[in-house]
């Protein structure tokens, strides 16, 4: 949890912790950082490489929507969910193609 | 285990299990009814629900309602129970014949994570997929029978607060009795290196095991390997020794992977899930936000979210207090009824006032909690149900986490305002342990509804009635106001000191679900009350009555005959004056308040006020006030009629009669100077304020936390705080000179 400071000096790197999404995109999932009981559950609940995320609230706490579920988490705590785009829909961009409807 | 129709068999045993907020109490209550029961698990504070299920007539089989979980894995004994029960390893729980797994139908996914752990139990299995109508008004369509077929178990598509799917449900499960765990169930599977270590594991247990030692079954086995520190691994290490700490570790490193051990699992898992429900789910894209949604943006911003909770919890507060007047008028007419009629019937002596004064005094007592506990815990189900009390404790999380606990501690601490038995059972529904033991221990210090007497007498006989603000707040006003705040504002030092060394730990992450909102099941809202209500009088009540019946017998005994015969003979000499009517009426009422007084100085209790009184010199208090302080210890109510009684002005005044206000102001020793003085008022409102002067609250405190050690804990830190407040309280204010 103590590596969002690398990362955010990272340009190169385009994944990002969830804390510093913005509201309303999506996000995909590139990992839970961590084998503490949070990563754990955050991980039971489906926060996994791949899945699709959304943050719906942003303050001190942040509402997350994984799936069809809402979930409140301190921002901090949010720090060690690392997401990135979604590539399917930049791809699909650069290709020209419509993006894919999302599940 | 299968039994057939025919043996008359034990009781069978069907579990009930599911993720939080998945409609499971409602299904429970609508298959158990009436015939619900509330128990214990040894050692947790978890409870155990169960209730008789009718599968068919004349088919009963007992419901085990299992606490709400998203998975086996377990970090603390509460958190084991369902894993236990389900693998037969609870002592006193019978073994299960058949799980019910109950599954959000609009949150599918996720749900059958804690399916996919079900399916390696050894037990047949039964989906029951509720909430449809929920999941349809989303566009996501479920084919429930693709859906059972790939699972390899029943598949009941259901919407249990309609009540719909409840017969099948039921055939469901009479057929899953009678017979064996499906053969043909889908399992998942996890990479071959991790299922060896596993069964390496096992193995070492059937043969290194102490004489008596139980050999791991594979669900055990692996839950204890991938659960790295979690609570399974402490308890089987507390079983059978380091030994089997060095073994877990050299296993986890012979898996072979980097990432950690739980990261595998729910990758399988996943992957497992989403190629189950490949062809049987499907979501038309349709809006984005939710009806929840929408409100949430309400709710949760950050002013008007804050405005509404605000308004909410003035809502509630107000209701306990206004909502519970009727009754408690009504509960009081009752109980001195009764004890006039018990006074009438039998004569005077020890038996007559056993009864009058203790029994029925103490039941009273506690009946009278029963309005402000009944309407409190209406509140809270209502907006726990209806989804509300989530997005409260998130409102409330930022303030809490500062004193080192959570937004979940929020309303068991409003609630204590207006009495800390309700507020510390509300502490339920905080799902860390040394979160929930903080806020029941801090609780208490909300300056409870009992408390409001004391303060209203003695603001009354001694704080002047000058204004301090303008027109509209006057010094009483604001004496009040600070007795109120005080023992919020030493709340919280004290449970950033307790959640810094006794209770410390891991700060627990606070990650919690945001269920949609929904209309409050009616049931689901009067069994919870119902449950609460009765909790309380049976456990709280028994030790209240005890704890009363100890007082008044210190009270009583012993019984002075030279004082009572003193007045005997006072009576005698009233009789032969031969007064008229009035006269006579109030110089027989003199006589019986001065025995009373005197009576009660030479019992123990009055032995034990002058026993005390160096000690409370201190805090500017003479023996008489030590010894109502000390009576009311069971409640502390109890002082104001004592106070009455030791002023001799007998037991029937309340705090807003100008007579005890008088006798206490005029109250003088033997040199002729006040006894009581502004600063010494102050000084007993602060020790009151802060003092843990109930029985109730500590009986409540022991069955919430499962030991006397915590309840003995805030006894002695609340006495300790109010004994040095009040000291600090009268010397300051001495010092300061105020009341002249």
């Amino acid at each position: 949890m103590g590596e969002t400071v690398h990362l955010l000096n990272n340009p190169a790197v385009s994944e990002r912790p969830l804390s510093d999404w913005a509201r309303h995109a999506v996000a995909v999932v590139v990992e839970v950082v961590g084998s503490d009981l949070l990563a754990n559950k955050l991980r039971e609940l489906g926060v996994i490489p791949g899945a699709q995320l959304r943050v719906l609230h942003a303050g001190a706490n942040l509402i997350i929507q994984i799936d069809e579920g809402r979930f409140a988490i301190r921002r901090r705590d949010a720090a060690a969910i690392r997401v990135s785009s979604p590539p399917a829909v930049s791809q699909a961009r650069l290709a020209g193609q419509p993006a894919p409807a999302q599940a | 285990m299968p039994s057939s129709p025919d043996t008359v068999a034990s009781v069978e045993s069907v579990a009930l299990i599911g993720n939080p907020n998945t409609g499971k109490t409602t299904l429970f209550n609508a298959l158990t009814g009436l015939s619900q029961r509330v128990g214990n698990y040894p050692g947790v504070t978890v409870e155990r629900k169960t209730g008789k299920l009718e599968l068919a007539p004349g088919r009963n089989v007992e419901l085990v309602d299992l606490p709400g979980a998203y998975s086996l894995a377990a970090s603390s004994p509460d958190q084991m129970i369902a894993a236990d029960v389900l693998l037969r390893q609870q002592p006193g729980a019978p073994p299960i014949d058949v799980v019910v797994a109950i599954v959000d139908a609009s949150n599918l996914r996720r749900n059958l994570y804690l399916v996919s752990q079900l399916m390696e139990l050894d037990v047949p299995l039964v989906v029951a997929l509720n909430m449809t109508d929920i999941a349809s008004s989303r566009g996501i369509d479920i084919d429930a029978a693709a859906l059972s077929e790939r699972l390899g178990v029943s598949v009941i598509p259901m919407c249990a607060h309609r009540r719909e799917g409840m017969g099948e449900l039921r055939g469901a499960i009479l057929d899953a009795l009678g017979r064996d765990s499906e053969q043909n169930r889908a399992v998942p599977t996890f990479p071959e290196s991790l299922e060896r270590q596993v069964e390496i594991l096992r193995a070492s247990t059937t043969s290194a095991g102490a004489a008596g030692d139980r050999p791991l079954s594979r669900v055990e086995a692996f839950r204890a390997l991938i659960d790295e520190g979690g609570y399974g691994e402490e308890r089987l290490v507390a079983e059978r020794g380091n030994g089997l700490s060095k073994e877990l570790a050299r296993r986890r490193g012979e898996v072979g992977v980097s990432a950690p051990l739980s990261s595998i699992e729910t990758e399988v898992r996943y992957s497992w899930i989403n190629r189950i429900l490949e062809g049987c789910l499907s979501q038309t894209t349709g809006q984005h936000q939710t009806v929840s949604d929408k409100i949430d943006l309400l709710l949760t911003h950050r002013l008007a979210g804050m405005v509404i909770f605000i308004a909410v919890s003035a809502f509630v507060f107000q209701g306990i207090y206004q909502w519970s007047e009727p009754f408690l008028g009504g509960i009081n007419s009752l109980f001195s009824g009764l004890s006039s009629l018990v006074t009438d019937i039998l004569p005077a002596g020890a038996l007559r006032s056993l009864i009058v004064d203790g029994i029925i005094g103490g039941v009273g007592g506690v009946i009278l909690f029963l309005p402000q506990i009944a309407i409190l815990f209406l509140f809270i189900a209502v907006l726990e149900d209806c989804g509300y009390m989530s997005r409260a404790a998130l409102l409330m999380d930022r303030l809490l986490s500062r004193c080192g606990l959570s937004g979940t501690s929020f309303i068991p601490l409003l609630s204590s305002f207006a009495c800390a038995v309700p507020g510390i059972m509300a502490a339920r529904t905080i799902g860390d342990r040394r979160d929930r033991i903080a806020t029941i221990l801090v609780a208490p210090l909300m300056s409870c509804s009992a408390r409001l007497p004391v303060y209203v007498l003695f603001i009354g006989a001694f704080i002047p009635d000058r204004p301090v603000i303008g027109g509209w707040l006057g010094l009483q006003g604001l004496t009040l106001l600070a007795m109120y705040s005080v023992g919020t504002v030493l709340a919280v030092p004290i449970a950033w000191i307790l959640k810094s060394t006794l209770l410390r730990g891991d700060t627990p992450s606070f990650l919690l679900e945001l269920p949609s909102y929904k209309w409050p099941d009616p049931a689901t809202v009067a069994l919870r009350v119902y449950h609460s209500g009765r909790a309380f009088i049976v456990r709280a009540g028994s030790i209240i009555l005890a704890a009363t019946i100890v007082m008044w017998a210190l009270a009583y005994f012993p019984r002075s005959q030279a004082v009572i015969d003193l007045h005997q003979e006072a009576r005698s000499q009233l009789e032969r004056q031969d007064l008229a009517g009035e006269a006579y009426g109030d110089a027989l009422h003199e006589i019986d308040r001065a025995e009373a007084a005197q009576l009660l100085e030479s019992s123990i209790l009055g032995r034990a006020g002058h026993l005390i009184e160096p000690v409370v010199k201190p805090l500017g208090w003479d023996w008489r006030i030590g010894m109502a302080a000390i009576a009311s210890f069971p409640a502390r109510e109890v002082v104001i009629s004592v106070l009455g009684t030791i002023y001799s002005m007998g037991g029937d005044h309340d705090e807003t009669s100008t007579d005890l206000r008088n006798a206490l102001g005029a109250a003088t020793d033997g040199n002729g100077n006040r006894v009581i003085t502004v600063p010494v008022a102050l000084s007993v409102m602060i020790f009151f304020a802060l003092c843990a002067q109930c029985m109730s609250t500590l009986a409540v405190i022991q069955r919430e936390t499962g030991s006397w050690k915590w309840a003995a804990l805030a006894f002695a830190y609340m006495t300790l705080l109010a004994y040095v407040g009040a000291l600090v309280t009268y010397q300051g204010a001495t010092f300061l000179g105020w009341g002249g």
